[in-house]
């Protein structure tokens, strides 16, 4: 049986690049799931997909409310709204007031698959400047999932990183490199 | 916070059966969890019990808990492109209609929606030629709308949407400040009727031109999508308009093929015909 359902990645402040270097690297048969939420404009919808697009091998939507979550997909948290994973592997949409002031919240996406996953996703960080999903990180580990953080020495902005380091036990601090082939080993 | 599991959740959905006749089993998981675990701090309630007491022997409790249970609005004019393409098509559709225009507003629970769309309808001078329906699922919800008060911390949002609209008059001179809050000055006249959705399925407004449906199917399965897509359907005229969130799609329902997506891009959904 396969040991993961989901990758998970968050980020913020200075992950654009991060994120692209992953996608590009990332094999045309990648056996899972790419879940993004990263916080962006929230009048600007469109762009941001095509901008990721650019250089990825696997094709990036933005999901719409109970779109089924497919392997081999990359998902784009969609602007304005939280990124809920719902049982019955489909997407769920929020539009329920921001937290860290940040909708989509990196934290209730975790949060979500922590509670549907548990021990078969993997939950990553990557750099950003505030909190946002430090304690959906912990609620990952908690029952059971992957976590890693992108190595603060390496982020742009390290307070997200660092922030999920301080409220619990990462399981991994990988730089970009290694996230990568931490991915293409799955 | 005491997180919910699918029992307990189950157990508050089977008391509420008894108490409520709306179809509170097939609403999306996620967000109704939340929900019921906020409504157990906001209360302070010590379990899942003691909330349901309370459901069974409070009236008015039963009322708060249905309004707090709805998602509020955090915006005026979400989506402006969406606001810009109503002020064209739709209005021009209002200012072509033969007879009154009718408009259903459904299952929001505080105004943002109903207020942005009267002050663009007001400038446009076509205040009288609607009749608008709003349902709402609490009282203190249709209580809280025609308050007509918006909170002024998200405001700012508000002003930026409102730019990217209308150059008109500035959205602040539609409104007065009272401490924390802002009130909307008259705009909402009589000829809007307010409607509770515990007996929705079996008075729903008929004949309807326009339905505002906006990130409400969200906080449904695909069940109770179907359900309430369904009368809305038997609501609207033919070439009637639905519109819904802009990541909302018809696409996971058995409605896609009654209604046809407007050209200029927006989530505006045209219905076909009466035959499905």
């Amino acid at each position: 049986m396969q040991k993961y359902k989901a990758v998970i990645i968050g980020g913020s402040a200075g992950s654009f690049q991060v994120i692209t270097k992953i996608l590009s690297s990332l094999p045309k048969n990648f056996p899972l799931p790419v879940i993004l939420c990263l916080h962006r404009l929230k009048h600007v919808k469109s762009g941001f997909v095509e901008a990721l697009s650019i250089k990825s091998s696997l094709p990036i939507y933005e999901p719409n409310d109970k779109d089924h979550i497919k392997p081999g997909n990359i998902y784009l948290a969609p602007a304005n709204y939280h990124l809920f994973i719902e049982l019955g592997n489909r997407f769920a949409l929020s539009t329920e007031d921001q937290v860290n002031h940040s909708r989509p919240s990196i934290d209730l996406t975790f949060f979500t698959a922590a509670s549907v996953y548990r021990e078969k996703a993997i939950g990553i960080i990557l750099s950003g400047a505030n909190k946002d999903g430090a304690h959906g990180l912990k609620k990952m580990g908690e029952k059971g999932a992957t976590t890693i953080v992108q190595n603060p020495e390496e982020c742009q902005v390290a307070t997200m990183t660092k922030a999920a380091m301080e409220i619990s036990k990462i399981d991994h601090i990988f730089s970009t490199n290694e996230i990568i082939n931490f991915l293409k080993g799955l | 916070m005491t997180e919910l599991g699918i029992l307990d959740i189950r157990s508050i959905t089977g008391a509420l059966e008894k108490l409520h006749p709306f179809d509170f089993k097939n609403l999306a998981l996620t967000s109704f969890k939340r929900r019921l675990e906020y409504i157990i701090e906001k209360y302070q309630f010590r379990g899942v019990d003691e909330l349901i007491k309370k459901l069974q022997t409070d009236k008015d409790f039963l009322d708060d808990f249905l309004y707090d249970l709805t998602i509020k609005g955090t915006e005026l004019f979400r989506d402006p492109s969406l606001w810009r393409t109503i002020k064209t098509q739709i209005f021009n559709d209002i200012k072509n209609s033969i007879s009154t225009y009718k408009i259903w507003f459904c299952g929001n629970s505080t105004g943002e929606e109903l207020y942005s769309f009267m002050i663009l309808l007001n400038q446009a001078g076509l205040s009288d030629k609607v009749k608008i329906y709003v349902s709402c699922l609490s009282s203190k919800g249709i209580d809280n709308i025609k308050e007509k008060t918006i909170d002024t911390k998200q405001f700012e949002l508000s002003l930026s949407n409102y730019e990217r609209i209308s150059t008109n008059k500035p959205l602040l001179e539609y409104f007065s400040d009272k401490a924390n809050q802002r009130t909307l000055d008259t705009i909402l006249g009589n000829n809007i009727e307010f409607i509770k959705e515990n007996s929705i399925f079996e008075n729903a407004p008929e004949s309807i031109n326009l339905v505002f449906l906006r990130n409400q199917m969200i906080y449904f399965n695909q069940i109770l999508q179907e359900k309430f897509l369904g009368l809305i359907y038997r609501s609207l005229y033919t070439n009637g308009n639905l519109i819904i969130g802009v990541n909302e799609s018809l696409e996971n329902t058995s409605y896609s093929k009654n209604f046809i997506k407007d050209s200029s891009g927006e989530n505006i959904f045209k219905k076909k015909s009466n035959i499905r």
